[in-house]
């Protein structure tokens, strides 16, 4: 098993004799899935933006907290796609990390 | 890199895939892509020059992508929705060569009046978006 982006399946419906309806039902299926992905990973980018801002009340000097900022921000990189393989949310992945860093940008402002 | 990698995989083609695990290279490589559109979206700012990005993002690569279409159709006769993938696989701009480039001018100082690299970081990563998005798409159909 792979944790890479998902298979095609496209042969699957070149050469299937099955059900017209169903498989027109199941491309649209998967084509609004696609759409979820994208605009779930855009409400998790900014949802863990909004909730890392909050290091910016933490009563610690700055050049610490930059550091500490670095490492969560590392560590987001490295999670980001381990939970993507994990939810099936293959496409919401690349989206959810530069809205995860434009939220960032936004809420920290300077302090980054 | 490049050069290095094309050698190690053509001359240690027997010992190769030993050295390391499939799945994870994939991972490996899924977080140093990560790691490059996290600092891109650090550097993102939209202030002023909103339909500048929606043009960089929409122009070029859809020009591209629908040209590498084309010429895929009937070069190598491929299905329209395959070729339209391929066209945006081409069409992506590269975050790894464009993001830490930018960066760099925009420390130094080049363009930031005219905000020029994050207008760049911006249009490359909505382009990467609309790439992902389309590519998935058609993939899907």
């Amino acid at each position: 098993m792979s944790i890479g982006a998902g298979s095609s399946e496209l042969s699957d419906v070149e050469g299937s004799q099955g059900n017209p309806d169903k498989e027109e039902k199941d491309i649209g299926w998967l084509v609004a899935k696609n759409f979820i992905e994208i605009f779930s990973g855009l409400f998790y980018g900014f949802l863990v933006a909004a909730l890392f801002s909050l290091t910016n009340y933490i009563p610690i000097p700055d050049k610490i907290l930059v550091w500490i900022k670095m490492l969560m921000m590392f560590s987001m990189a490295i999670v980001t796609p381990i939970l993507a393989y994990v939810t099936q949310f293959p496409e919401g992945k690349y989206i959810g990390i530069i809205f995860f860093g434009y939220g960032c940008n936004c809420l920290w402002k300077t302090k980054k | 890199m490049i050069f290095f990698g094309c050698f190690a995989r053509n001359i240690f083609e027997s010992s190769e895939p030993d050295v390391y695990y499939e799945p994870w290279a994939d991972w490996v490589r899924q977080v140093c892509l990560s790691t490059i559109l996290m600092m891109g979206g650090l550097e993102l700012s939209f202030a002023g020059k909103g339909l500048t990005v929606v043009l960089l993002t929409i122009g070029p690569q859809f020009g591209e992508a629908f040209m590498a279409a084309i010429c895929a159709k009937f070069i190598f006769d491929l299905p329209w929705l395959l070729s339209i993938a391929l066209g945006f696989c081409l069409g992506a701009v590269s975050p790894a060569i464009l993001v830490p480039s930018c960066m760099a001018l925009h420390n130094e100082n080049y363009g930031t009046k005219k905000g020029i690299p994050t207008t760049l970081i911006a249009a490359s990563s909505f382009d990467d978006i609309a790439a992902i998005t389309i590519f998935g798409v058609c993939m899907t159909m």
